[in-house]
């Protein structure tokens, strides 16, 4: 053998895609995409590092100046929450506003349709990088909380578990800017942002001192088995909240052969069969119940009246394989508004019969009735709008949605000048009825408008809105058979 | 006996209205496996939908349209594995440089571990993009943005490229490798769809040309078939200089029916004479001289794609037949979607 031969081979240079080893492949491409953008983007460092900087800076000019340790803590506490609050809860989920519009104005999201990203994986990924950025914010306050320990007078688990609270909901605000930021609309992208960012801005400094905050702390820590329930439940629906918002973005970026409806709703109807024995059987105040309806039910009637109807033959083959109980379920569950307007009115039917089961026990609140009536009307009337000038709307979701906040506009407008009105002049709002936002201004006035008849008339605009969109709903529903039996024919 | 393989691309009757607007309006064509196709026609003729609709991105109003015998309506998900798609537009990605998103793709195209480096590997390696790794996507130059387009579009390894104006506002240079990428692959036996306008360059890369107006295919052949189509109808294509004002060429024409004049040169101008019978062109070069034209220069020009192209449009224009599509279309509606169509990936929700 030569001794060329016998030579170790030279290295190999190193490839160029050696340096991918930064994020896992069990990580979803999503996120390491998201995160890779995002750790370098100079909103989310500058949040960070300045966040550092302030907290350091409290704590060691507490240390420095305080001859009360005790007393200091409670400032530090609420120093800490505020900087916290602020960034997680406003600037965090503000990062969102146009995540998904971005890629769809660019066409990018086009390109990762053709990939295997399903519309959901793509919305989770980006809501989810948020997120971890949030959690890396989150965990590099810890530090600093447990060094507040160290000035005495703390609730160590009642403030860690308020920070975590904190957490879930700039992870729920997030989800819903995320979600909304695909609607073409500006103004609807920019008003949940602006409404949150507000408020945030005001409320945070309000809450985070004084006794305020130490009834957070004392909530958080759960101590009782109200605390423990309330918590609990407003943990839950603020999961389905974010998870309901989050399908508000994969569905509106999903291409029409995806379909992303019959989940969403099944869920509800779901949710709502299982309150049916609470409903009956346990002592919950009816009021409660109907609250927490209200908040499985919303968001899911708000998705079935504003979604397009694009009905795809692959959509429908899963249903139209189980025979005719296929094709009736199909009716309630298909993708579409016009299916929705079925969906809703059987969810409907069933929150209804939640509550009256409910009623067995106590009684509810008429002026709750009348709340519940407007908000199923209000709901209602942009859907009916929308459906009657179909042709010329081009986002029915983005209609839908407008409508809706144009109406709370008036309605409470319409509610302040009720206020500044004499008493005897206020049977003007009679003529704006037809809004159902205005039944809800109406009821701030027991006085002047009876409860009963105000629930007639919310049970009555709410019924003529429903029957206008079944009357277009079913003109739709002429053309299902046609692409059923296409369904039916693919292998 | 085993059944025929399906062409690479079948698109059969397709249509896409956008309200009133007949953006593809009955298309069939059929390209087999290997080939290179050119798709053109001018802008708004329906050339990007037609391939929007084939990558799976748009639903036609109604028409079979299928990739490897795959519709691409029922089974979507399967026809974006087939399919290498590169739009006309590129969406740049802040904060994320070459490598980083030819990764991300290939992440997303389901690709990990060694098998996702090797690819990544592969696709830079193909399209030169090895020096250009660390920079950000979104500062590449336009050829160098093309290059990493049609890396991102070949990470699959799909069977069949669509590719919309690849060579839009590309310098000559990028124009060149750009070709000779395409060169190679359909060497490698893929299927290239592609449109341009620079028809010249479709002639010498691709197999056929399919040439569509107003949602109708009017040509579907090789570029010498099209070029000898329009010869008879044509006519011959002449060169022609004059001392002193070249207008005077112009204002003979006018005055000459079987002369037409077509564009000013420096020295005279371009013009086409009816037919194909060299004795004509011989009898108005006579009478040129005759009327007192000084013609220094009479040549024939051999006809190029560009004038084919204008001349099947001015045959349309003026009522005259083209040739007919390749493919019969007879009337038989495979797929009839909701009265609003959707694009899908459009938040037109």
């Amino acid at each position: 053998m030569s001794e060329a031969a016998a030579a170790p081979d030279p290295p190999s240079p190193p490839l160029v895609v050696d340096r991918l080893a930064d994020f896992s492949d069990k990580l979803s491409p999503m996120l390491v995409k998201e995160l890779r953008q995002g750790l370098r983007a100079k909103t989310f460092v500058i949040v960070f590092l300045t966040l550092q900087g302030l907290l350091l800076l409290v704590l060691l000019s507490a240390v420095a100046a305080s001859s009360q340790p005790q007393r200091a803590g409670g400032a530090i506490s609420g120093i800490i929450f505020m900087f916290f609050s602020m960034a997680l809860l406003v600037i965090q989920p503000i990062r969102g506003i146009g995540t998904l519009h971005r890629e769809v104005l660019g066409k990018t999201i086009e390109l990762m349709v053709l990939t295997r990203l399903s519309a959901w994986k793509i919305v989770l990924g980006k809501w989810v990088s948020i997120v971890s950025q949030s959690a890396l914010i989150f965990a590099a306050i810890i530090p600093y909380l447990i060094l507040r320990y160290w000035f005495g007078d703390m609730n160590l688990f009642g403030e860690l578990s308020l920070m975590i609270l904190v957490f879930l909901g700039s992870a729920v605000l997030t989800a819903v800017i995320v979600g909304i930021s695909c609607v073409p609309s500006v103004i609807l992208r920019g008003l949940v942002p602006l409404l949150a960012g507000g408020l945030g801005l005001f409320a945070i400094p309000t809450l985070c001192f004084g006794r305020e905050f130490d009834e957070l702390v004392s909530i958080a820590s759960m101590q009782t088995a109200q605390d423990f329930w309330g918590v609990s439940i407003s943990v839950l629906c603020a999961i389905y909240i974010g998870w309901t918002a989050l399908g508000i973005g994969a569905g509106m970026i999903a291409p029409a052969a995806e379909n992303h409806a019959t989940l969403k709703r099944s869920i509800t109807l779901v949710l709502l069969l299982l309150l049916l024995p609470v409903g009956a059987f346990s002592s919950v105040n009816p009021e409660a119940l109907a609250a927490l309806v209200a908040v499985i039910l919303v968001p899911s009637i708000v998705l079935a009246l504003s979604e397009p109807f694009m009905l795809l033959p692959p959509i429908c083959t899963p249903f139209v394989r189980r025979g005719l109980p296929g094709r009736l379920a199909g009716r309630l569950l298909y993708p579409g508004w016009p299916s929705g307007v079925l969906f809703t009115v059987t969810a409907v039917a069933l929150a209804t019969g939640v509550i009256l089961l409910s009623l067995d026990h106590r009684s509810i609140d008429d002026e709750m009735v009348v709340v519940l009536l407007g908000l199923l009307g209000s709901l209602l009337m942009p859907a009916a709008l929308a459906s009657l000038f179909e042709k010329k709307v081009k986002s029915r979701f983005t209609t839908f949605m407008l409508i809706f906040a144009a109406g709370s506009v008036v309605a409470f407008v319409l509610g302040f000048i009720t206020d500044a009105v004499d008493s005897g002049a206020r049977g003007f709002m009679w003529l704006f009825v037809w809004l159902p936002q205005a039944l809800i201004a109406m009821v701030a006035f027991p006085r002047d408008f009876d409860d009963e008849t105000l629930m007639f008339a919310g049970a009555g605009i709410a019924l003529v809105y429903l029957l206008l969109l079944l009357v277009v709903a079913l003109r739709r529903f002429r053309e299902m058979p046609g692409i059923e039996s296409e369904a039916l024919d693919l292998k | 006996m085993t059944a025929p393989t399906p062409p690479a691309i079948r698109v059969h009757n397709l249509y896409r209205y956008f309200g009133q607007l007949k953006a593809v309006n009955g298309v069939s064509f059929e390209i087999p496996h290997g080939s290179v196709c050119g798709f053109v026609g001018a802008n708004g003729a329906g050339k990007t939908t037609t391939m929007r609709i084939l990558a799976s991105l748009d639903y036609p109003t109604m028409g079979l349209a299928e990739i490897c015998g795959i519709n691409v309506v029922h089974h979507p998900e399967q026809v974006r594995r087939l399919i290498g798609w590169m739009p006309d537009h590129f969406g740049n990605y802040d904060h994320m440089t070459v490598l980083e998103y030819l990764d991300f793709y290939a992440r997303a195209f389901g690709y990990s571990g060694e098998e996702r480096r090797s690819r990544v590997q592969e696709v830079m390696e193909f399209t030169d993009l090895i020096p250009l790794a660390d920079r950000f996507s979104n500062k590449l130059s336009k050829g160098m943005t093309q290059r990493l387009c049609l890396g991102r579009a070949l990470l699959h390894d799909p069977q069949v490229l669509v590719m919309d104006e690849p060579a839009a506002g590309l310098d000559p240079k990028a124009r060149v490798e750009l070709k000779h990428l395409i060169r190679v692959l359909a060497d490698e036996g893929k299927t290239i769809f592609i449109s341009s306008h620079i028809l010249s360059e479709l002639g010498e890369m691709c197999d056929s040309l399919l040439f569509i107006n107003a949602g109708r295919i009017v040509h579907h052949g090789d570029a010498e078939s099209l070029k000898l189509g329009t010869d008879a109808a044509g006519g011959m294509l002449f060169d022609v200089q004059v001392v002193g004002e070249p207008e005077a060429l112009a204002e003979w024409c006018l005055v000459n029916p079987h002369a037409e004049f077509l564009e000013s040169r420096k020295r005279g101008g371009r013009i086409r004479v009816e037919g194909s019978d060299p004795g004509k062109a011989a009898d108005v070069l006579a009478r040129m001289i005759r009327d007192g034209l000084r013609v220094v220069e009479f040549h024939k020009e051999q006809r190029n794609l560009e004038d084919a192209f204008i001349d099947m449009l001015g045959r349309i224009d003026r009522g005259e037949d083209a040739q007919p599509p390749a493919i019969p279309t007879a009337p038989e509606p495979a797929f009839t979607p909701p009265v609003t169509p959707a694009v899908p990936t459009s938040t037109d929700h």
